[in-house]
């Protein structure tokens, strides 16, 4: 797996946003692959509103569906 | 109508693609475990089903208690399964005592398996790679220090070398000027 680059979006806040996944050319988020979900969850384990990350609606419609799978086989926390 | 939906049904079997991801009991042995899976598989291909892959991850941590349970050996199979044998396989998962959770998703045809690091394994060599690379500095000064120490020693040596041939010269000079 080549490393995946996050984009903070800080410097483009409401300009040039740029999807996380599309730059990567991640056609699909695997539910397996927690060190990238847990970029996109809360300190509260919610899943981040995709205003502040950057992330295109269909990547963040998979990301929710991941995180969800995820939650559901305890590899990660409902909200804490 | 209901029963020419039904027979439609059947007809329409289609063998697919299929993950699986289960958590056992961690109290289990290893030799449970293997017995445990080999039953499962053996059950998975008298219903028309074939396992392409099997990854054992083992024990890990919960991310919150199941029941009683704080940790579970995860297993994932990639299978192609008849289509109307799902029902029957959720319930024969579903109560399974050994089995806390189980995941039963669709994949898609060109569904490659992909191991993934965690953030803590990744972060963990870089914390380690600061403290090697502080403690050299630390060491470095510490030569440093060393080497200067005995440097130090010689300049004095050096300067005791030096006032001794002052004086002598001062000495000579005053004999020079005796001389004059």
């Amino acid at each position: 797996m080549a490393k995946i680059i996050f984009s903070t979006n800080q410097k483009h806040a409401l300009g040039k946003r740029r999807c996380t996944f599309c730059t990567n050319q991640m056609a699909d988020i695997d539910y397996k692959d927690i060190g990238t979900l847990k970029h996109f969850t809360d300190g509260f384990q919610k899943i981040k509103n995709r205003y502040y990350t950057g992330v295109c609606l269909p990547h963040q419609k998979k990301l929710s569906n991941a995180i969800k799978r995820a939650r559901h086989v305890a590899l990660l926390p409902f909200t804490n | 109508m209901a029963k020419k939906q039904d027979a439609a049904r059947v007809v329409d079997a289609v063998d697919k693609k299929y993950e699986l991801m289960l958590v056992l009991q961690p109290e289990m042995l290893e030799s449970a475990v293997d017995k445990k899976l080999r039953d499962f598989e053996k059950y998975l291909e008298e219903n028309g089903g074939t396992v392409d892959m099997k990854d054992n991850w083992g024990k890990r941590k919960l991310a919150y208690r199941i029941g009683p349970h704080d940790a579970g050996t995860y297993v994932v199979y990639n299978v192609t399964l008849p289509t109307t044998f799902n029902r029957e396989l959720d319930e024969h998962l579903r109560i399974d005592k050994d089995i806390i959770r189980f995941l039963h998703v669709t994949l898609k045809d060109d569904y490659q398996y992909a191991k993934f690091e965690e953030e803590k394994v990744v972060e963990k060599p870089k914390k380690e790679e600061v403290k090697e690379d502080r403690k050299p500095a630390r060491t470095t000064h510490k030569a440093a220090s060393k080497e200067s120490k005995p440097a130090e020693i010689k300049d004095k040596g050096k300067k005791a070398d030096a006032e001794s041939l002052d004086d002598k010269l001062d000495k000579l000079l005053e004999g020079d000027d005796l001389n004059i």
